[in-house]
């Protein structure tokens, strides 16, 4: 009987961890974040507009997929075009896969052609613990009332082969589509795929 | 001699044949991977007109490395195979044996470490008219520790020996991996499951002692249960009931619930359709501990 008290407890306590994670429809966590080009970038000052979070690790097979191909950039460049603002955001800690300096992130972004709004270093996790961002790529979609509208995948085709991106439905453009035309959007929330976000332990 | 011991002579092997195999072909199903070493291996020798046998891929990993179940859970990916067989000769889906819970970054995923092997039932015509088949498979496949690596390869296995049905050198391998996927649950056993606000609750009745006892429930599915939260699990008498968390993304899309009980003895697939909630905010009845 005491063993079922004690894990009565430890599930509970479990629950309480996991409920933290941001719902759809909640009021987006606001943060600051540092970007590869040392500018700070607070997400209320965007309010009035559309943010995209894509959490990202260079060296993840699922996050390759996307950029090799060139998929991402494509997004990247349709939607801040359209007034969007992207924000790649890496969560690996200093040590971990996909951790990069400012300088790193710079030359990736020029050698990859990727066009996000900018790239937030969040090496301590704190962005990424505060949205519950969980692998990379995880998406997030913030409206202009600063609502999450959009949590998980890229798309519908969770592996890391790229010829799986033709024919994929991308739940982000879809999501970006539906709520830039005022209408609800129909998948908003998702299981992210990838790889863990390598986070200090 | 231990695993470990085991492990370390096969490697010793490989590595030996690494040196010896660069001039010689005795190995051909062998390919080389990095962290994951894959073979196509069988049970028979031959491909006899009418008889059907279990082919299986075989991945040995090396420590702490590992690959995924068909839910891999929160993150990777399970493996592919896309067969390669003579006109008339039918593979079928991979057989997952029971996975185990592996903890990445604060996620859950499920797969295998160590040495394990996917099955397939490979089927030949009646009319065939050789009892030999060329099998060939291209595999992909993810294998993880800190990082992930996507691996590819092509494995080839040659059912030409003999005209009797023959047992291969593999064949004690094949059938212990075969013992270890999961079964039907027993004839008088029934399985329910209801909705909660938070929660799934699955109630087994008419549960035998030789089912064992029971140590985890995991989701055929993603998007339905949250895997980092355990079950909670009652034993009474006959009944089991088991307490697991909704995922974030559960909805109302999802009707049916498929998963693998796990017990001391064996893994039962479960795949059972669920009620919806109740509007009461009743808790459920849970069996009295006697």
């Amino acid at each position: 009987m005491k063993q079922i008290r004690t894990s009565v407890f430890v599930v509970l306590a479990l629950f309480a961890i996991t409920a933290l994670a941001v719902k759809v429809g909640d009021p987006a966590p606001d943060f600051t974040g540092t970007d590869s080009r040392g500018q700070s970038h607070k997400l209320s000052d965007y309010k009035g507009k559309f943010v995209v979070l894509e959490w990202h690790n260079n060296g993840c097979p699922f996050t390759k997929k996307h950029y090799d191909s060139g998929n991402m950039q494509r997004l990247q460049k349709e939607w801040t075009d359209k007034g969007v603002v992207w924000f790649t955001v890496i969560s690996s800690a200093p040590g971990t896969q996909g951790y990069v300096t400012a300088d790193q992130e710079n030359e990736y972004v020029q050698k990859m052609h990727a066009v996000p709004t900018a790239a937030l270093l969040d090496p301590k996790g704190e962005i990424g613990h505060l949205y519950g961002a969980k692998t990379t790529p995880h998406m997030f979609i913030i409206n202009p009332q600063g609502q999450l509208i959009y949590n998980g995948a890229i798309d519908d085709k969770s592996t890391s082969d790229p010829s799986d991106i033709n024919g994929a439905k991308n739940y982000v453009s879809e999501a970006l589509q539906e709520a830039k035309a005022g209408q609800p959007v129909a998948v908003a929330t998702t299981r992210p795929y990838g790889c863990s976000v390598k986070y200090a332990d | 001699m231990n695993s470990g011991t085991l492990r370390t002579t096969k490697r010793r092997i490989a590595t030996l044949c690494a040196t010896l195999c660069a001039i010689s072909t005795a190995y051909p199903q062998a390919a080389k991977a990095q962290h994951a070493h894959l073979s196509l291996i069988s049970e028979h020798t031959s491909a006899l007109p009418g008889d059907s046998q279990w082919i299986g891929l075989r991945f040995q990993l090396d420590p702490g490395w590992h690959i995924y179940w068909s839910n891999p859970g929160d993150s990777g990916e399970p493996p592919k195979v896309t067969w390669h067989v003579p006109a008339g000769v039918q593979a079928g889906d991979l057989q997952f044996p029971t996975p185990h819970r592996i903890a990445d970054h604060g996620l859950t995923d499920y797969g295998y470490e160590g040495d394990v092997v996917l099955l397939s039932k490979l089927t030949v015509p009646a009319g065939a008219t050789s009892n030999k088949a060329e099998i060939g498979a291209d595999v992909r496949y993810l294998v993880c520790r800190e990082v992930c690596m996507p691996g590819k390869d092509h494995l080839s296995l040659s059912l030409d020996e003999g005209q009797g049905m023959k047992s291969s050198p593999d064949a004690e391998l094949i059938r212990g991996t075969q013992a270890r996927l999961p079964q039907p649950l027993p004839f008088r056993a029934h399985v329910s499951v209801d909705l909660r606000r938070d929660v799934i609750l699955i109630t087994l009745s008419g549960k035998s002692t030789a089912m064992g006892e029971l140590i985890d429930f995991i989701p055929s599915d993603a998007q339905v249960i949250d895997n980092s939260v355990r079950p909670m699990i009652f034993a009474a008498g006959a009944v089991w009931q088991i307490k697991v968390k909704k995922s974030e993304q559960f909805n109302s899309s999802v009707t049916r619930l498929r998963g693998l009980l796990i017990t001391s003895a064996k893994a039962y697939n479960v795949d059972v359709p669920v009620t919806p909630a109740k509007k009461t905010s009743q808790n459920a009845s849970v069996p009295k501990h006697s």
